[in-house]
């Protein structure tokens, strides 16, 4: 059976006035609701309850997820702060600084270090080659 | 219409005896007397001819060409064990003495790109790269004639026979090569501790100067002086003991490559108290540079 009109099945909350003229709440009557439920059709009784079951369901999840949210602490920004650093101190040069003879033996120390440097014992181009000199067959003649 | 398809049938056999040619590979008997597979450009050239740069390029040449021979000759043989067919074994052989012929060349290659190596690098006549010379240079005829006796074997037991003479022989021709590769490293670390002696000697002229002119406090120069003279000092100690470790002897025992290895490491240790000694030389002259 078609529901037509909710007002007919939905009780409201009746607003009725007294003798003295004052407005007073009253109840809905919930029995009614019962009457509703028992004037739809059986067949279209359980989706209704599942469709409800499953709205109220939603809601507490939606209610729960609200309230148990963690408060992640929040990064404390970041200030950078100052690195104490050494005034650069200005070395005074010797009478020896400019002087030919130390430059020369300078540019002499730093050739001789690169050439230091760049030398290899291990040289993988001059150790002997990798070669299989062990000859076998398992069958002969 | 009759001539169009004689031109198609003229295509398709040039097209045919093109492709003949480029599957056609000679095929090399053990009797043979110079494949003409393998390459043997070092085997030409005398070990004079050739600059180490030429040489090395050489060298990985030929021993590219070695490794694919020596996987040809694994599969070869492989299979010569595995089916035991007359077909199997003679391609066997033939591989065999393919890969031998290629090792004979790669040593021979090696040995030259050291020679020339040792020339360069040393660039003197002395009694004992001398005898390093003569030593390797015969090493390089052994390997070449070796190398041409191989294609007088017939049978796989006779090139196994041929080739463990190689590799008796080699045992003699690393220890050359390993005594070359020393007195290489030896001779230029000769070259460096005279070069920085001489640097120290400098350094220690100029600090002498500049006390008597006393227009410098010198006291820390000459203590770091000190210190890097400390050093030089442990430098020429490692070699000394280098010298009289009687390297020849041991590079000649079973145990050459270990007592190869022992050796460069000392000459490493010999030579990192040299770059220290020339680091404090360094901060020296900055000192001097350096006002008080």
């Amino acid at each position: 059976m078609a529901i037509e009109n909710t007002s007919d099945v939905i009780p409201s909350p009746v607003i009725e006035g007294d003798s003295s003229g004052k407005k007073s709440f009253r109840l809905p009557d919930f029995s009614r609701i019962g009457s509703f439920f028992k004037k739809i059709s059986p067949d279209k009784k359980i989706p209704l309850i599942l469709a409800s079951v499953l709205i109220f369901v939603v809601i507490i999840l939606v209610i729960l997820t609200k309230f148990s949210k963690i408060e992640k602490p929040k990064p404390l920004p970041l200030v950078p702060t100052e690195i104490p650093t050494r005034e650069p101190t200005i070395a005074s040069a010797s009478a020896y600084a400019s002087s030919s003879a130390i430059l020369k033996i300078e540019k002499d120390l730093e050739d001789l270090d690169l050439e230091l440097k760049k030398a290899n014992f291990r040289e993988s181009s001059l150790l002997p080659p990798n070669i299989d000199l062990d000859v076998k067959f398992e069958v002969t003649d | 219409m009759r001539s169009r398809l004689i031109a198609a049938r003229l295509v398709l056999c040039l097209f045919f005896v093109y492709v003949f040619f480029l599957c056609y590979r000679p095929v090399i008997f053990a009797q043979q007397e110079s494949p003409t597979a393998i390459p043997s450009i070092n085997l030409i050239a005398s070990p004079n001819e050739f600059d180490f740069e030429k040489a090395y390029r050489d060298y990985v040449q030929v021993y590219n060409s070695y490794v694919q021979a020596h996987k040809e000759y694994l599969l070869a043989k492989n299979q010569y064990e595995a089916y035991k067919t007359l077909t199997a074994k003679t391609i066997a052989l033939e591989q065999t003495i393919r890969m031998l012929q290629s090792r004979d060349e790669v040593i021979a290659a090696f040995l030259i790109t050291l020679r020339a190596k040792l020339a360069e690098e040393t660039n003197i006549a002395s009694s004992k790269l001398n005898v390093l010379y003569l030593l390797l240079d015969e090493e390089i005829t052994w390997y070449r004639q070796h190398r041409e006796t191989l294609t007088s074997a017939g049978t796989i037991p006779d090139l196994i026979k041929i080739s463990n003479l190689a590799q008796s022989r080699y045992n003699r021709t690393e220890s050359y090569i390993y005594q070359s590769l020393l007195e290489m490293f030896l001779y230029k670390e000769d070259i460096f501790q005279d070069l920085v002696a001489r640097q120290i000697e400098v350094i220690d002229d100029k600090i002498i100067e500049i006390r008597n002119r006393a227009d410098k406090d010198t006291s820390t120069i000459e203590r770091w002086l000190l210190e890097a003279k400390n050093r030089k000092s442990r430098s020429e100690e490692k070699f000394s003991e280098l010298k009289s470790y009687t390297i020849t002897e041991k590079l000649k025992s079973s145990e050459k490559n270990h007592s190869f290895n022992g050796s460069v490491y000392v000459i490493e240790q010999g030579h990192q108290y040299l770059k220290e000694t020339l680091g404090a030389l360094i901060e020296i002259v900055k000192e001097i540079k350096r006002g008080d």
